[in-house]
């Protein structure tokens, strides 16, 4: 038991720690062609989506609610609501450019929330943006794109070969701040994921799961 | 909502025997049952890991739901010091908050009575002007005995 907990806290440290890997280009061929691989997690077009989200939060808390996006992936807009399970809206946001809240109640009325919550919106659901930096291949064989962002941080969309996707946010010290996982095998007839599992690191560590309940597209 | 291309929907069954005791179960999209019975509250859903039970603030702020509920339903509409109750055609009762600073979370309710006397034919939660929660009880059940069991356990 004793040794099981050190190989875990040991895991925790390398992956609290972990930092932004090297990138192999792919010899003879488009550097770039992974690209659209990569882009293809990214669902297309403006959707209405309704997610079960449970939430381990610090404090050993666990908490179930609903979440309700309506996006746009050409406009990057995006309507978001965390309801409780009965329905009653406890934060309503929208980012058309700029962040507007239009409803917030304890414990989902800080600023630092509403924009936590856009940005984990935005790595989940949208591509980032401009072309990629660097594409080409990890260690493991995984195919990897990354994107600069404009806080000087960096988003690598990775494909797995086990079939998994993942999105992973460094922040401008190269420390991996985000971690949104795709399973393999976990897309609905309508390509959108069944499953996306958050896992967020640094002083406010919380893990999301989000089974999806309905996708409705909507007119673009 | 206005955002809304369909409502959201739920289904499942409720629960009520007076004074206070109450299961409030949806089935669909989100297994999830509200238990209320001898002043004691609890919250189970429906997770990767079974229905679990769930603790902390959000089971606190559904207490107080609850027994706002339990009140209506045994026609205790005027008791509450939060709400003001005024009868309006319909016949509905309208629930007005007294206080400016919980009018931001609700800003009124409308309790639909129906034809049947002693039952509630739905309740619409405004949130806002134009944001609600409607709930609609249908195929209600007047006067039967009911197991204690519903009010305790979870199945």
């Amino acid at each position: 038991m004793k040794g099981r907990l050190l190989v875990l806290a040991a895991l925790l440290l390398a992956l609290s720690c972990a930092r932004l890997p090297k990138i192999v280009p792919v010899t003879g061929a488009d550097p770039f062609g992974p690209a659209e691989g990569c882009n293809r997690i990214f669902p297309a077009g403006k959707w209405q989506l309704l997610h079960s989200i449970e939430a381990d939060l610090p404090g050993g808390r666990h908490s179930v609610m609903m979440g309700l996006t309506v996006l746009s992936s050409r406009l990057r807009s995006n309507r978001s609501v965390i309801m409780s399970l009965e329905g009653f809206v406890v934060f309503d946001g929208e980012v058309n450019q700029e962040l507007k809240v239009h409803r917030a109640l304890p414990p989902f009325d800080s600023p630092v929330f509403a924009e936590g919550l856009m940005e984990d919106i935005r790595l989940i659901f949208f591509k980032p943006e401009g072309p990629a930096a660097e594409c080409g291949i990890l260690t493991d064989d995984s195919t990897v794109c990354r994107y600069k962002n404009p806080d000087g941080g960096v988003v690598d969309i990775v494909l797995r070969s086990t079939g998994t996707c993942e999105s992973l946010r460094y922040d401008r010290e190269q420390r991996l701040i985000r971690i949104v996982r795709i399973p393999a095998d976990s897309r609905t007839g309508d390509g959108m994921p069944h499953t996306i599992e958050l896992t967020a690191q640094g002083k406010q560590s919380y893990k999301l799961v989000m089974t999806l309940l309905e996708a409705v597209p909507l007119d673009p | 909502m206005q955002i809304l291309a369909r409502p959201l929907v739920s289904s499942g069954v409720f629960y009520f025997q007076s004074p206070a005791s109450l299961r409030w179960e949806y089935r669909a999209p989100v297994r999830n049952i509200l238990l209320m019975h001898d002043n004691r509250t609890e919250r189970y859903v429906e997770t990767g890991h079974g229905l679990t039970k769930e603790t902390g603030a959000g089971l606190q702020a559904m207490q107080i739901v609850l027994e706002q509920i339990s009140q209506w339903l045994g026609g205790r509409f005027d008791e509450n010091p939060m709400f003001t109750a005024k009868l309006e055609p319909g016949p509905k009762i309208v629930l007005t908050p007294k206080e400016k600073s919980f009018s931001r979370m609700i800003h009124h309710i409308d309790l639909v009575l129906s034809e049947r006397p002693g039952i509630i034919d739905s309740v619409f939660i405004y949130e806002s002007e134009d944001s609600f929660t409607k709930l609609v009880f249908k195929n209600a059940v007047l006067n039967q005995p009911i197991d204690a069991a519903l009010f305790r356990k979870v199945s």
